[in-house]
């Protein structure tokens, strides 16, 4: 039941239901995708992984220099808007007032988005880097090579990535706020360029291929770290064989379980609050630990040459191509992959940065967001990247070994190198699954809200909906995973991936339509 | 070598991705500097709706 009423010249249909609508068109076919491939994937996840990984393949090798890039024009885009007059405009208004103190704003930003990355590919990174990219295979010597492999992972973990978000989310706030559009990506274009003949159809495939990217994200998301849980769980307990084996079904369970309640809470925001606040306090704390006793003096000397590295490397790093290297899929298959990986979180970002960043400034939303999360990241390589390089460098090796045969147990085996291992390890699995919570809940709220009528409420059957739906794809995954490797969930991260090659073109016309919108609003500030 | 010289169909996937993409760009300039804001339809309302 809808009616209608003219509103400054405008039609605008409004819902005169008593109740609201759980199952909408964008619901149905979004759920529907999404469940396409969650069956998909547990029927034949190896077909999958093919078609994938051919698509994937062609368009990395044909527009990875596109999505090299997308970073440095995000970042370009933001400095810029930052220091110009435009960086005074206030998310909701001038007179707005914040929901969330800059700390809670920050914390939920980062742990809903790369936090939970920080424990397995936070400590592999740097070596994965060292084995594999040219800028250290081909290094003249050992001290080249480990300074260029730290540089690489911060470069995949940093200002870029954050840049990325920082649009969407910059986006997002700007149009829901000011031009008062549904929580939906392609509402964007809608705003921005009316009525021409393109708009409807680029609008609707936009809304639809965002909704079903940030579902296959967070389920790939929700495998990764329900294996990594089980290891951690599976080292403190010297759990038997029978029970080793469906370890990560029963913390998936748990783990869903949680979320559905979680999300279906009528004190969503304030939990979501009080949570990201304990997750980073409790982050912080494990990494002041690391720094305090681990080799304190190395992390430190190393914290100072990482940032000399990253600094040196903050612009050429997004133009490197790696042309005449040996290894010429390199570029493709690790810095142009990365980037694909984080530009399929920007739909879920962008709505959710969008839903929390009442108050805050555009310039706030430049400096803070490219800044300080990133500063936490460069002491976190540091001291757990830093000691798993060193010892792969000039120690034993054994920690570096895991990196390539069992990534998830490296932390575990750099806390085990330090003293009370087993209460770090379970402080780990409470921060993983602090991590997980928040990661899914808060993608499950913005799925729910991002597939509602009026593109504004997060329905509690809607969200525990999409909590169940990740929820299958994450247990494909984990399925292929116990029989053996970690191809099935890096098929899944793969699906993610494809699925975002599309939104590529999405992203730039996005930007396009902020900065004509922005022309045309000339907002007073 | 090679992977720069493709042959066949492969080679006209390649420079029609490739045109496509640089296209996409252009199209993308021409909205934002060559269109004038005010030839847009179906709006009309600027500031807090």
């Amino acid at each position: 039941m809808t009616s209608k009423y003219v509103d400054r010249g405008n039609i605008i249909k409004v819902r005169s239901s008593r109740k609201p609508k759980v199952f909408t068109p964008i619901f149905i076919i979004s759920a529907s995708i999404t469940a396409f491939f969650s069956i998909f994937s547990l029927v034949n996840p190896v077909a999958l992984a093919k078609v994938m990984t051919f698509i994937q393949t062609i368009f990395a090798t044909q527009y990875g220099w596109m999505a090299m890039l997308i970073p440095i024009l995000c970042m370009g885009f933001l400095v810029a808007i930052g220091v110009s007059k435009y960086g005074k405009i206030v998310i909701g208004g001038q007179d707005a007032k914040p929901d969330y103190n800059i700390f809670s704003w920050l914390a939920m930003l980062f742990t809903s988005s790369i936090g939970i990355g920080i424990i397995y590919f936070g400590v592999n990174e740097p070596l994965y880097a060292y084995y594999l990219s040219p800028s250290s295979t081909e290094a003249p010597n050992q001290m080249v090579a480990a300074r260029e492999a730290m540089g690489t992972a911060l470069y995949h973990w940093g200002i870029s990535v954050w840049a990325i978000f920082s649009v969407a989310g910059l986006i997002m706030a700007y149009f829901v706020s000011k031009h008062k559009i549904r929580y939906l990506p392609g509402d964007v274009i809608e705003k921005s360029f009316g009525n021409r003949k393109w708009v409807p159809l680029t609008k609707n495939i936009m809304n639809v291929l965002a909704v079903v990217c940030s579902a296959m994200t967070i389920a790939a998301t929700i495998g990764l770290g329900s294996v990594q849980i089980s290891t951690g769980i599976n080292q403190v307990g010297n759990l038997n064989a029978s029970l080793t084996g469906i370890l990560p079904y029963i913390v998936l369970f748990i783990l869903l379980s949680v979320c559905i309640f979680a999300a279906t809470t009528k004190k969503a925001g304030k939990g979501m609050q009080v949570l990201g606040d304990w997750n980073v306090y409790l982050a912080i704390a494990i990494l002041i630990f690391g720094m305090l006793f681990g080799p304190t003096r190395y992390i430190i000397n190393q914290a100072v040459q990482l940032t000399g590295t990253y600094i040196a490397q903050l612009i050429p790093r997004n133009f490197d191509m790696f042309l005449f290297s040996n290894d010429l899929t390199y570029s493709t298959t690790w810095d142009v992959a990365n980037n694909m990986w984080w530009i399929s979180w920007t739909p879920f970002m962008g709505v959710f940065i969008a839903s929390i960043s009442k108050g805050r400034t555009v310039r706030q939303f430049a400096f803070a967001t490219m800044t300080i999360p990133v500063l936490f990241m460069l002491l976190w390589h540091s001291t757990f990247g830093g000691i798993a390089l060193l010892d792969a460098v000039l120690g034993t090796g054994d920690i570096a070994k895991n990196a390539m045969e069992s990534p998830e147990v490296t932390f575990f085996a750099i806390l085990a190198t330090m003293p009370w291992s087993k209460l770090t390890f379970i402080a780990t699995i409470i921060l993983l699954i602090m991590f997980i919570s928040t990661t899914v809940t808060s993608a499950a709220l913005s799925l729910a809200r991002m597939t509602d009528y009026e593109g504004k409420e997060a329905s509690r059957v809607r969200s525990s909906v999409w909590v169940i739906l990740m929820g299958i794809i994450a247990l494909t995954g984990i399925f292929a995973t116990t029989l053996g490797g970690n191809d099935a969930l890096n098929a899944v991260k793969s699906l993610a991936t494809t699925l975002s090659y599309p939104y590529i073109f999405f992203f730039i016309i996005m930007m396009t339509g902020f900065i004509k919108q922005l022309m045309k609003d000339k907002p007073q500030v | 070598m090679e992977i720069y010289y493709l042959q066949g169909w492969a080679l006209f996937a390649e420079k029609i991705l490739q045109v496509g993409m640089l296209l996409f760009i252009i199209w993308n300039v021409k909205l934002l500097i060559l269109e004038k804001n005010t030839s847009t339809k179906g709006e009309g309302v600027n500031g807090n709706e």
